[in-house]
């Protein structure tokens, strides 16, 4: 089986490729919008020996890494706080499913008019965007929680940071990684949105540069840069959670 | 409607919604924040009015709306044969299902400005764009409902003698008619997050393009009434879907 | 101990010499945002800065490009930089009239001899007489693009269907597809495609003599900046004033420099340079305000009319040459 499955695969892709390919020299579509491949490959080596692409990952990296924390702390922060006090999570809920399935993007304005137009937006744009789904998780997995682990707890009298801390965290350990893994993927999305939409730095606009200056392959170059590099993190975050 | 053990959380939230807008009123008022960052929430109904009197309710929610429904209709008209194909191929399951899953954790939305080369900017770009969003949760769900069908349910259809189609069309659609259902909702608001975040991004289109609009026009009044009423349609999408699959689904 | 104690002060005199040195040859930051990259008048910063104009008034200038004036504003209002080059002038009004403290400190363009339409190389439409019915491109709602197309088409005495088609490389690919008859752009973009013969320009902004009679883009800085740090704003727009008369002054240099900073041959710069006749980046006066108000009200941008005096409140002419 495993034959097959990699074998059609190989094939699926060479076909896709193909295709591609006949298309970019067919004069179907205007000129340049689907380039040949080979000035894909030779736009993606390009990007990757200098220092560019970089510079806007590094912009792009930093915002990730200070709203992904930034959201997935508050969020299970609010998640625990749901499950523990039942009647407060029942009240708040309505409101966060509703401003879970809202997307985040149209809030960037609010963020911009906050913390101005540069990377302090992207970064609560990102925060705001892994909030969601670790809260839901999170909530959903206090309510999973075994109820005798909570007596426990509290025929210990425990405080209540003892409690988060030895009872709920632990309890919530599977929960919050998912919310993560959602988490991340959203935050990543909803930061390169954000930079597409106004910022000077960041692989977002270097992408909207490369649209505005019709330089196709650079785009599509990018793009699979983008990809690959969101791809892996994804399956990096899937291994640290069957680890777990 | 709602049983009575809801009553008392959701009037509790709504209070303190209101008590929250309360304080909020009164930090503008008194400086705290800045009315040209923070609209303050009394001038909400006249910002609807502006924006009612303006065209920019009636007309992009209707295109809002138009573009989901022909995005999710296409999702679900390419979505579930697809599904249906690779529950009965476990060869394409074991080859694509995994890529399928990568594809939808990545950010697909991001290769909108090849779309818009490829279509220019117009609905195709923001259908299409909101069509793949869709697809993908409808061709998953569509297979993991077929294969979910209990054995035991196609061994009855088998012991009456059903031809493979009949038994098709009599046990294994009702029984993964839920999870089609479930993928078809997902779908649905995947779609219309991505249009409206599409919308937002070029500036075309309907709701999301009037939040652009007011926020570029310096309309920060609007710009927030523009925002809720996209919250309002959340809302609604979400319970008049909920109410539908509940109606379909009568037990 | 004596050791310790002397080496110590020999590191604190050596560093209050450094600091000392350093604070004399410190220069003022000034954090600019400019609207799309590219254009002959958006260029001016960036040649004063590589002529040395506002290293000479002791300035140290961080530029932010941005894609247009609606998001060099946005920059302004929310403080993320300090004054905003090329904002279109009835954005700025707009803003203005519902409370953004900003305030214009001098034009950046008048008229619209930048702006050209064209159509496919292979098109039967050969001038703006057969454009009736068919599709001219503008960019968004209220833009000056949109004025001038309707200008444009009304001195012609044709009817298209305008269609707000978005920026210029949103312009090209419709064009090119043929979703649309007629893109607008502005040198040097697509004149490439001119060269080529793959388009051909059908009208100019030129067309409509009337229209240069009107400042289309503004320099702002916000009221915070202008109040905390005047002496900055004064001595960048000094610096400012500067380049643009060493601009005209020497084109072969500024054209050189055009040509190299946006990676374009230099016909296409001289080229570029022919489309910005000096009168139309002088920045000062601001003329053609009324024509602004009416058009501000008539798209939107501002609720109530507006009178001239009251919008003359928000020019604040931070410097002025002497002029012989």
């Amino acid at each position: 089986m495993i034959g097959k499955v990699g074998g059609l695969r190989i094939v699926t892709i060479a076909v896709v490729l193909g295709l591609w390919e006949l298309l970019a020299r067919s004069e179907l579509l205007y000129e340049g919008v689907v380039p040949p491949l080979e000035l894909i490959i030779i736009a993606s080596f390009r990007q990757l020996t200098s220092a560019l692409i970089y510079r806007h990952l590094a912009t792009t990296g930093l915002e990730i890494a200070i709203g992904f924390p930034a959201g997935l702390l508050s969020g299970v922060a609010l998640g625990v706080l749901m499950g523990a006090r039942r009647f407060f999570g029942r009240a708040v809920m309505p409101y966060v499913e509703t401003f879970a399935t809202a997307p985040k993007i149209i809030l960037l304005p609010i963020a911009m008019l906050l913390f101005g137009t540069g990377p302090e937006s992207k970064m609560a744009l990102g925060a705001l965007s892994c909030f969601f789904p670790v809260v839901l998780n999170t909530a959903a997995g206090m309510r999973h929680i075994d109820p005798v682990l909570i007596r426990v707890g509290r025929s210990f009298n425990l405080t209540r940071w003892q409690m988060v801390s030895k009872i709920y965290l632990p309890a919530l350990r599977q929960a919050i990684v998912t919310g993560m893994r959602l988490g991340l993927g959203l935050t990543v999305i909803g930061i390169l949105l954000a930079e597409i939409k106004l910022s000077n730095r960041g692989l977002g606009y270097l992408a909207n540069e490369y649209y505005n200056n019709f330089r196709i392959p650079d785009l599509y170059a990018l793009l699979i840069f983008i990809f690959v590099l969101s791809i892996g993190a994804n399956a990096l975050i899937s291994r640290l959670q069957s680890s777990r | 409607m709602k049983a009575n053990g809801n009553f008392a959380p959701a009037a509790a939230g709504l209070l303190g919604l209101i008590l929250l807008a309360g304080l909020l009123e009164l930090a503008i008022r008194f400086g705290l924040i800045s009315a040209l960052i923070i609209a303050p929430p009394s001038s909400m109904p006249a910002a609807f009015a502006k924006l009612w009197h303006d065209g920019f309710i009636v007309e992009p929610f209707l295109a809002t709306l138009g573009q989901t429904f022909v995005a999710t209709l296409a999702a679900a008209l390419v979505g579930i044969p697809a599904g249906y194909l690779l529950w009965r191929r476990p060869l394409l399951t074991a080859s694509y299902e995994s890529w399928l899953g990568a594809a939808f954790a990545a950010p697909l939305i991001l290769l909108y400005p090849l779309f818009l080369v490829i279509f220019g900017r117009g609905y195709t770009t923001t259908i299409f764009v909101g069509f793949l969003s869709a697809v993908i949760p409808i061709v998953l769900k569509t297979r993991d409902g077929l294969a979910a069908v209990p054995r035991v349910l196609i061994q009855v259809g088998q012991s009456f003698h059903l031809s493979r189609w009949t038994g098709f069309i009599k046990i294994i659609v009702p029984a993964a008619a839920p999870a089609m259902l479930t993928g078809i909702r997902l779908g649905l608001i995947f779609a219309v997050v991505n249009i409206i975040g599409m919308e937002f991004l070029i500036d075309f289109g309907g709701l999301g393009r009037v939040v652009s609009e007011m926020y570029f026009r310096y309309e920060i009044a609007g710009m927030y009434a523009a925002i809720l009423l996209i919250l309002l349609v959340s809302i609604l999408f979400l319970t008049l879907f909920e109410r539908i699959e509940r109606w379909l689904r009568p037990h | 101990m004596k050791n310790i104690m002397n080496v110590i002060a020999r590191a604190l005199f050596a560093l209050a010499l450094v600091a000392a040195a350093g604070s004399a040859i410190a220069a003022d930051t000034i954090r600019v945002a400019i609207g799309q990259k590219g254009l002959w008048d958006t260029m001016v910063v960036s040649q004063g800065i590589a002529a040395g104009f506002f290293k000479k008034e002791g300035l140290d200038v961080e530029v932010t490009w941005t894609r247009g004036g609606a998001e060099t504003m946005q920059a302004l209002i929310t403080g993320s930089s300090d004054i905003d080059v090329g904002g279109g002038i009835l954005g700025a009004l707009g803003a203005y009239s519902k409370g953004a403290p900003v305030r214009i400190v001098s034009a950046e363009f008048h008229g619209a001899s930048d702006l050209y339409w064209y159509v496919r190389a292979d098109s039967p439409i050969k001038s703006m007489k057969d454009m009736d019915g068919k599709t001219m491109a503008y960019s968004r709602p209220g833009s000056s693009s949109q004025l001038v197309a309707l200008s444009i088409a009304s001195a012609a005495g044709v009817k298209p269907k305008l269609v707000s088609a978005g920026g210029i490389p949103d312009n090209r690919t419709q064009v090119m597809s043929g979703q649309i008859d007629a893109g607008f752009a502005i040198p040097p973009f697509n004149l490439d495609l001119v060269a080529q013969g793959k388009i051909r320009i059908i009208a100019r902004g030129t067309d409509v003599p009337s229209l240069a009679a009107q400042t289309g883009r503004v320099n702002l800085a916000s009221s915070k900046f202008l109040t905390e740090r005047r002496d900055v704003a004064r001595r960048f727009m000094k610096a400012y004033f500067d380049t643009v008369d060493w601009m005209y002054a020497n084109p072969n240099e500024s054209i050189a420099f055009f040509a190299k900073f946006n990676d374009v041959t230099p016909e296409i710069a001289r080229q570029t340079f022919e489309a910005y006749p000096k009168n139309t980046v002088v920045p000062i006066p601001i003329i053609g305000l009324q024509r602004s108000l009416d058009q501000a009200l008539e798209y939107k941008q501002i609720d109530k009319p507006m009178t001239v005096g009251q919008a003359e409140a928000m020019i604040d002419l931070v410097y002025q040459p002497v002029r012989k």
